[in-house]
């Protein structure tokens, strides 16, 4: 029987002569929001750039019970990952519609059902499809960078501090759109150092601190 | 000693004994290295010269390798210090682009070797040094038959001058210019264009303002051709005298037959006007070889390198013999008859060609003989 | 009449000039690589035009060639791609700087060697004539080599507007790693990049060649052409190198015909230092990219 949700089992993650990661594990099961909690360079982008494939890594991933470990990045997303990246990251110079549709699938059919989607969860996207994206603002930006997730239908989100940069009532919002995300079924695990946050969103919490997981012991 | 080492141990000697003969031989034969450029805007000429200098030394004794000079100073200077490793280096072909032979004859100097070239700018003989000998009429006297041509036989009044910014250019504008005014017809108007301007609608334009009744170009190929096809595409029809590049017949290929008719160019010679049988054989084994037409500096280049053999036949046997030949000698070579001036020009004669009949061929409308009165 | 005759003249050299300066762009976004075999893919253009022509009856109107000018130079950027820039892509920029300047060096050369050193015409597009509107000779080279670049042009942008493709190279011209990210795949969008850019390079070389002859030594020039656009434009931007190049036909033609054209040549590369000085992110330079 596969394991539905993402499995990570003695994850390591070098950055040249620096070990970023050490030996992690974890899950993320399907209809909840896992939140791996850390300080600033504990390791939690690295973990989560090696579980997309931006970054290089030795250890298990699997999704949904499929080893991923050795795929590119393309194939991952295909396999069923979607990822948020610190800093949003949208296109710049496409518009609000463009950065969504860039994230969708081929059949433009499809893409058209999954934007009217995302336009309906995220009416403030639905009122400025032509902006560019560098005209929104960081809460809008954020939306947009997690509505670019949604478009992808994946089982996995993995999301990287969603919350940095946002005033609280833009945080809040964004713990909305978290809510959403679990409701389609999928497993999110969300990257953060505001425990604040972590607390409010989480239904369970990992700690790394220095690169390695600390609480609960044995997390997978 | 075992059979097997025993027939390794003759091959040996055999293989070694053939190459001290090899290098025997070729350390008995005379070198003429071969720099000229061919890459590059100067590639067309330089790819004459080439022609020219392997046509004249093909089943000759003397060793030759070409080299390209390409385009820039360094790159014919490197060439010419690789090519001076080599033993028993009596001439040198050197390239015609005028900023590479500027930078050529101190290293000449410095070697003690002559350099043949068919280089048109008038300064390489005017630095004093003993080691340039130039096989193609200088700017002294195309430019004087140039402008004489335009000013005698044309009756221009106001002529126009647009020229390259090159060396090579510079120095037929200046000569063009002096010749003009020594005709008392000073020019009207004159201009110096890059290789690289494609456009001729600017200064076509100015031409027309000015008034000028006579247009001389003192232009490379390219530009030449587009000065000429625009100039017919504006209206512009006043008679247009072309540079030597005008004879080449990459040059007339490039123009349809109602854009050539009526254009003249001066050169030193043109190989494929002539019906002389010794210029029919030339102009054939010149085809044969190298599947083209030949020109007049192929022709050049090729009476340079055949007036060293000549020297050699004569009994030099070094740079410094084949060098005081040059200067104390004429050679009779395809194209005309040559001697120095004490300076290195060599050929003193120029024509006129114009594009009069159909055929596409120019036809010789124009003798200058000896120019300069050195024959 | 004759400030209408140079508008025009400026106007088709200045489009030429712009599939030069786009095609240019286009790897550079692809691929954050500066392509110097660039000039050497519009003279490739321009005798592939000379080649085809040979094979085809005397006559025919250059535009039929373009499809096969199009073809031969997109095979030529896949080719410079696998050759000169997959190979070494992680490797420092200088790296990408010598292998292409190297291949340009080849397709020069190899040039030189099959076509020999002579200038060469290709066939006009359309025809040589010329007709007379208000007063200005217009000649149907030039409106031609209008009307293709408008063509190619247009049919480039609505690729990159409207098309999921063109969506997907401008995420990647952006931000190549998340581009990545999304599932978009990096290798495929770089061959397109070289593609198209080359294509467009050759279609310019066909363009060129009637009214201005190709010669195996046309490369260095047109690179230099294409990176003043871009610089003027703005870095990364198809519109302001289009712009640029215009920019640079006003010189050449515009500013040449009131004063010289080596003053103009000069007062194009003080245009230069004025726009690197006040604004060196280009007229239209684009928002800042992130490097993969």
């Amino acid at each position: 029987m596969t394991t539905p949700g993402l499995q990570i089992e003695g994850l390591t993650v070098r950055h040249g002569a620096v070990t970023a990661v050490s030996n992690a594990s974890l899950s993320a099961a399907p209809g909840e929001v896992t939140c791996l909690l850390g300080m600033n360079g504990a390791g939690k982008s690295s973990l989560l750039r090696a579980i997309i494939g931006l970054a290089a890594s030795d250890g298990a991933i699997a999704v949904s019970g499929r080893d991923i470990s050795q795929m590119a990045t393309e194939h991952r997303i295909r396999a069923g990952i979607a990822y948020v990246p610190e800093g949003r990251r949208v296109f710049p110079g496409l518009t609000v519609a463009e950065n969504l549709l860039v994230a969708g699938p081929a059949r433009n059919a499809d893409r058209q059902e999954r934007l009217a989607t995302v336009f309906e969860l995220f009416p403030q996207l639905a009122q400025r499809p032509a902006d560019r994206a560098w005209q929104l603002s960081g809460g809008q930006q954020q939306m947009l960078a997690i509505g670019r997730a949604l478009m992808a239908r994946p089982d996995i989100y993995l999301l990287d501090e969603p919350t940095l940069g946002l005033s609280p009532r833009v945080i809040d919002d964004v713990a909305e759109s978290l809510a959403r995300l679990v409701q389609t079924g999928a497993a999110v695990l969300v990257a953060e150092q505001n425990a604040g946050f972590a607390a409010h969103v989480a239904d369970r919490t990992i700690l790394i601190q220095t690169g390695r997981i600390v609480a609960p012991s044995g997390a997978a | 000693m075992l059979p097997g080492l025993r027939r390794i141990g003759l091959a040996t000697a055999i293989i070694t004994a053939g190459l001290s003969l090899v290098t025997t031989a070729a350390a008995d034969s005379l070198r003429i290295p071969v720099l000229v450029p061919i890459t590059g805007f100067l590639s067309l000429e330089g790819t004459s010269q080439k022609n020219g200098a392997e046509l004249a030394l093909d089943g000759s004794d003397v060793a030759f390798d070409v080299a390209d000079t390409a385009t820039s100073p360094e790159v014919a200077v490197n060439a010419f210090e690789r090519a001076m490793n080599a033993k028993d280096v009596v001439s040198v072909v050197a390239p015609m682009l005028g900023t590479q032979m500027l930078a050529l004859i101190p290293l000449a100097d410095e070697f003690d070797v002559p350099m043949i070239t068919v280089s048109g700018t008038a300064r390489i003989t005017e630095l004093g040094s003993p080691n340039v000998f130039r096989f193609f009429p200088g700017d002294v006297v195309v430019k004087a038959a140039h402008a004489r041509y335009a000013v005698e036989e044309l009756g221009a009044k106001k002529p126009a001058i647009i020229s390259q910014t090159t060396a090579y250019g510079q120095s037929g504008r200046a000569e063009l210019d002096r010749n003009l005014r020594a005709l008392g017809q000073p020019p009207v108007f004159t201009e110096g264009l890059e290789v690289s301007v494609k456009d001729m609608l600017p200064v076509l334009s100015k031409v027309r303002d000015s008034g000028a009744d006579v247009l001389l170009l003192h232009l490379h190929s390219g530009p030449t051709a587009l000065v000429i096809r625009q100039a017919r595409a504006m209206g512009l029809d006043i008679p247009i005298v072309a540079g030597s590049a005008m004879h080449q017949p990459e040059t007339a290929a490039l123009l349809e037959s109602a854009e050539l008719l009526g254009g003249c160019a001066e050169s030193g010679w043109s190989p494929i006007s002539e019906t002389g049988p010794e210029f029919r054989a030339f102009a054939d084994a010149y085809r044969k070889s190298f599947n083209r037409e030949p020109d007049a500096f192929a022709l050049g280049q090729y009476d340079g390198v055949n007036m060293v053999l000549a020297a050699i036949r004569g009994g030099a046997r070094d740079a410094a013999g084949v060098r005081s030949w040059l200067e104390s000698n004429r050679y009779d070579g395809l194209a005309m008859t040559y001697a120095s001036d004490g300076k290195g020009n060599m050929a003193h004669s120029a024509v006129i060609l114009c594009y009069i009949g159909a055929d596409r061929v120019p036809q010789i409308v124009k003798r200058y003989r000896n120019v300069t009165g050195v024959l | 009449m004759f400030a209408a005759q140079l508008a025009l003249n400026a106007l088709a050299l200045g489009s030429a000039y712009a599939l030069v300066a786009i095609g240019f762009v286009l790897v550079l976004n692809a691929t954050t690589a500066v392509n110097f075999a660039h000039g050497e893919s519009v003279v490739a253009g321009g005798f592939a035009a000379v080649a085809i022509a040979g094979l085809l009856p005397a006559g025919i109107p250059g535009i039929v060639l373009l499809p096969g000018v199009l073809v031969v130079t997109a095979l030529l950027g896949l080719i410079i791609a696998g050759v000169a820039y997959l190979p070494i892509r992680s490797r420092p920029p200088v790296s990408v700087f010598v292998t292409t300047i190297a291949f340009g060096i080849i397709v020069t050369n190899g040039l030189n060697a099959v076509f020999g050193a002579a200038p060469r015409t290709a066939p006009a597009l359309v025809g040589s004539g010329a007709v007379e509107f208000l007063g200005v000779t217009v000649s149907l080279q030039s409106l031609a080599i209008i009307a293709t670049a408008a063509l190619l042009i247009g049919a480039l942008a609505f690729v990159l507007q409207r098309t999921q493709l063109g969506r997907q190279f401008r995420a990647c011209s952006q931000d190549p790693e998340m581009a990545r990210a999304l599932g978009i795949r990096l290798v495929r969008i770089t061959l397109l990049g070289f593609a198209l850019g080359t294509a467009f390079a050759g279609a310019a070389g066909l363009l060129l060649a009637h009214q201005f002859f190709v010669s195996p030594s046309d490369g260095g020039i047109l690179i230099l052409k294409a990176y003043i656009a871009v610089v003027i434009g703005g870095w990364g931007s198809l519109r302001g190198a289009s712009v640029g190049a215009l920019l640079i036909a006003v010189f050449e033609v515009g500013v040449a015909s009131v004063s010289s054209q080596p003053v103009a040549e000069a007062m194009l590369y003080i245009a230069v230092l004025l726009v690197l000085f006040v604004r060196p992110e280009g007229v239209f330079g684009e928002p800042q990219r992130v490097r993969a």
